[in-house]
């Protein structure tokens, strides 16, 4: 989650609404401020506790540090980072900064609901904020409405330009409405600009490979991994994007890298599909390569995580088949019709 | 007062010495449930919904609901929520003197209406000198008064303190020091049963249940006791309903010795709160700058049950709390001027346990003085083993040894087959249940029978235990601090039956003396006066009334 482009904000409503009881207080605020905006999380959030040591009812000492938090970007400090935000909301509900991000991170966390009531409650305080309206519009496609999302995010957009968030929203939004091209011109809008993250990447990659242009989905999603070479679903696109260019070395390679020895994951349902993914990509790697037993593993590891795949099923059924597993291949196609004939 | 070895509370000299050194003693811990004649089950409601209130399990409180001297047993029961069932009911067991329990729970019409209950808070709200009983729970909570013979009525609508919400460990405590007692009650997760979201792979067998982080606190409760009967929620004006908690322990505890009881409270993935008594009706939250929001890497843990203890016997008030698997459970201890540090390592407990810790007490199993630590244990969720083979659901207790000056060793090997049970342990509370001399200990297990661990050899120390009577002071003395001086050596201690995790243990105090014969007690009531009293033979337990103390 990127901090910085608002970091100047940040400093300004903190010195603002900062009224701590003495002057190295809001000394120490401001450091933290800059530290934040400078991206020095840990030095941010060494102030912050400092001033909260001194005046722990200090709501921009909560909101910051809260910041700081959302700005290290682990999922294992959501609920530190909401914890401090919606302390300096209890503490002072004026913070627009504060209600803003408390509503990012219900939305990171699937809690739409929640981020519509906050962010409702932002605009009611100060209407028409260009990043509440379009965030509300993402939430209200999370919800299933789409066409608001567009409304809200065309809004957003009016009243700032520059604002590729919104461009952003507005592709998933499109998509969302089946209008691919639209989707595709709103996420080319949102990777140009300097304040592109990883998500617009990922998902401009996810459209390319769906028509099929690997060049251009191996291209963006360097770009994503440039912007965080840790990120397993950005080496899931670029092994995808191999894979479809029959580069089965370079994918296994992106595989790999997109799961290192000693790499965990959070135990959620997303993890386990992007496991299953990572394993299907794996075993068409070695299937291109006509490693016959190792694409079965793949595959059949696939299925451990994701036994609802009936296309894993197909999949391993034709692998067996070309092994001369007749019995394997019968027991995997039943699995497969079931599953296909089996209501969602 | 400012420190607790002022002029008045000098130590004694050789006289109360004996020559003889305390007993290195092989106490050895049994489980005699069965045999005593409690049979309660926990009904944890453990569904295919995995509903988060179903990994809480239940309280268990030590109450002498008759005052005859033998402390009786209450366990608080969950329910089937998800089947829309109603609890099969809370126990009231009382303690027949011959090693067995009777369950009154009819007679004494305690049974919880169906309520789904989680802690246990014993204290005489009303000053009559019989022990009520204050019941959180998911939903609501209920107060339930004494009688005074045998029964118990229902007065939560009258009293106000039905609460709402999901309520978990809370303790009585008069922290505006009128003569009465308040109550904290601690609340957890904003949750909502008609939403469980679905967490773990989608797969069967592999639904789990959800981390905290998925969900916002809720503020914690406090009521001021208005001394007829009803209760007013004081809990914003005083400084503790920060929205964010989510609270599991509860302790209460005089941090910085200024006579006004403060209030720690061990959060579930978030920083602790740390709330000091200013002594004007409200709190100040001085968790940063007292260093007891986080581990040593700066981390909230995911905090359980919850300690206010002198480990070290410096008269200082040390925190311990107990954590989540692969965390650890630390020991804060008390640097003096509202400074605490991580003392973990240092003292010898380790930087990362397996088992993922709940209840926990501190009390002196072997009465060689010096304060121990059992901590009981079993994980939230039941299908772990699933994801990470290391853990496991049902888990052995630790109990650590004070081996002097805050020190500890791990003893649970040589302390007998209770340490070999797997369970599901939650809540934990003590008591010397056979009044032989020693603490034994009880903890309550979720979906599961709850242990009666009897101690067996603690007693070849010596001891003494106090039972405290105020009269200007709420009438169980909950509070009152006091020092036993045996051996050289001063012990500093609360009457203060909480803490640990929705559970209360015995309001009275007991303290091993190792080899002493005798002990000298000082006691400061609540109201500030004190009382000394020389030479207490050891063996007995001493009654403390009030009106024999002076300003």
């Amino acid at each position: 989650m990127r901090i910085a482009k608002f970091a100047a904000v940040v400093l300004a409503a903190v010195m603002a609404s900062a009224q701590p009881p003495g002057a190295s207080l809001e000394a120490r605020l401001s450091a933290a401020a800059g530290h934040l905006q400078q991206g020095r999380l840990q030095q941010a959030i060494k102030e912050c506790k400092g001033v909260l040591a001194a005046d722990p009812r200090s709501a921009p000492a909560h909101m910051l540090l809260g910041l700081a938090y959302v700005g290290q970007g682990s999922t294992a400090m959501i609920a530190d980072a909401k914890a401090e935000l919606r302390q300096a909301l209890d503490l002072d509900p004026s913070l627009l900064m504060a209600r803003f991000y408390l509503a990012r991170l219900y939305v990171d966390q699937g809690l739409n609901e929640k981020a519509q009531e906050q962010l409702e409650l932002g605009l009611k305080q100060s209407p028409g904020l260009p990043n509440f309206l379009s965030l509300l519009g993402e939430v209200r496609r999370e919800l299933g409405d789409p066409r608001a999302s567009v409304e809200l995010n065309r809004k957003a957009l009016a009243a700032d330009a520059s604002m590729i968030t919104a461009n952003y929203y507005l592709a998933l939004a499109y998509m969302d409405l089946k209008q691919e091209d639209a989707a595709m011109a709103e996420f080319e809008k949102a990777v140009r600009s300097p304040h592109v993250t990883l998500e617009m990447y990922n998902a401009l990659a996810s459209m390319y490979l769906k028509k099929r242009n690997f060049a251009a989905a191996e291209d963006i999603s360097r770009k994503a991994l440039a912007l965080d070479p840790s990120r397993p679903d950005a080496y899931l696109n670029l092994a995808r994007a191999f894979n479809g260019r029959q580069a089965s070395d370079r994918a296994l390679e992106a595989l790999r890298a997109a799961l290192p020895p000693g790499k965990d994951f959070p135990a959620t349902e997303y993890y386990q599909g992007l496991r299953a993914d990572l394993a299907t990509e794996r075993g068409a790697a070695y299937a291109d390569k006509k490693l016959f037993p190792q694409a079965i593993a793949e595959y059949t590891r696939a299925l451990e995580f994701a036994p609802q795949r009936a296309a894993l099923h197909r999949r391993l059924a034709e692998l067996h088949r070309r092994t001369g597993n007749a019995a394997a291949a019968d027991l995997h196609t039943k699995q497969a019709n079931t599953l296909e004939q089996s209501p969602k | 007062m400012s420190r607790p070895c002022s002029a008045v509370f000098l130590l004694l000299a050789s006289p109360l010495v004996s020559q003889q050194t305390p007993v290195a003693s092989r106490v050895r811990f049994t489980d005699v449930a069965a045999e005593s004649g409690i049979s309660f089950r926990h009904e944890s409601g453990a569904s295919a919904d995995k509903q988060m209130f179903e990994t809480f399990g239940s309280g268990v409180g030590v109450i002498d609901f008759d005052n005859d001297g033998k402390p009786d047993l209450f366990f608080a029961n969950g329910a089937n929520l998800s089947q829309g069932k109603r609890s099969p009911g809370n126990v009231l067991y009382r303690n027949l003197g011959n090693g067995k329990f009777e369950d009154v729970t009819a007679k004494a019409r305690l049974a919880g209406g169906g309520m789904f209950a989680t802690g246990v808070i014993v204290g005489d709200y009303d000053n009559d000198g019989f022990l009520d009983i204050y019941l959180t729970g998911f939903g609501a909570n209920r107060l339930y008064r004494n009688n005074g013979d045998g029964t118990f009525a229902d007065a939560t609508a009258k009293a106000g303190v039905g609460a709402g919400g999901w309520s978990a460990s809370a303790a009585w405590l008069d922290y505006d020091r009128d003569g009465d007692i308040d109550l904290f009650v601690g609340r957890y997760l904003d949750y909502d049963i008609r939403k469980p979201p679905f967490c773990g792979f989608n797969k069967p067998g592999y639904r789990m249940y959800c981390e905290p982080q998925l969900f916002d606190g809720m503020p914690a409760l406090l009521y001021r006791n208005n001394r007829d009967g009803t209760f007013t929620d004081v809990s914003r004006d005083a400084g503790v309903a920060n929205p964010v908690g989510k609270s599991l322990g509860v302790a209460i505890g005089d941090i910085d010795l200024d006579g006004w009881p403060d209030i720690f409270v061990a959060n579930d993935g978030v920083r602790n709160f740390l709330y000091r008594n200013k002594g004007d009706g409200t709190f100040d939250d001085i968790t940063y700058g007292a260093g007891v929001g986080y581990d040593v890497n700066g981390k909230a843990l995911a905090g359980m049950g919850a300690e206010i203890a002198d480990l070290d016997g410096d008269g200082l008030p040390d925190i311990f709390f107990t954590a989540f698997s692969d965390q650890y459970n630390p020991i804060f201890r008390n640097l003096g001027k509202r400074l605490f540090e991580d003392a973990t390592v240092k003292t010898g407990l380790p930087p990362s346990v397996r088992t993922l810790g709940f209840g926990a007490k501190v009390f002196d199993f072997d009465n060689d003085g010096h304060p121990d630590i059992y901590v009981t244990n079993g994980h939230v969720i039941d299908n772990v083993a699933l994801y990470d083979q290391r853990l496991s659901y049902r888990q052995p207790d630790l109990l650590y040894r004070n081996l002097g000056a805050g020190r500890f060793r791990d003893v649970s090997a040589e302390s007998g087959p209770a340490f070999r049970i797997r369970h599901v342990g939650r809540g934990l509370a003590v008591a010397d249940f056979d009044n032989d001399g020693d603490i034994d200990v009880v903890v309550s297990d979720s979906g599961g029978n709850p242990l009666l661990l009897r101690n067996d050899g603690g007693n070849r120390n010596h001891w003494i235990a106090l039972r405290a009577h105020g009269r200007e002071s709420n009438r169980f003395g909950i509070g009152a601090k006091v020092r036993v001086t045996a051996g050289g050596r001063t012990q500093s201690r609360e009457v203060n039956p909480y803490g640990s995790y929705l559970s209360t243990s015995d309001t009275r105090l007991h303290f091993g003396l190792g080899s002493a014969v005798a002990a000298r007690v000082e006691i400061e009531w609540p109201t500030g006066k004190k009382q000394i009293i020389d030479n207490v033979p050891a063996g007995k337990v001493l009654e403390l009334d009030e009106a024999d103390a002076n300003r």
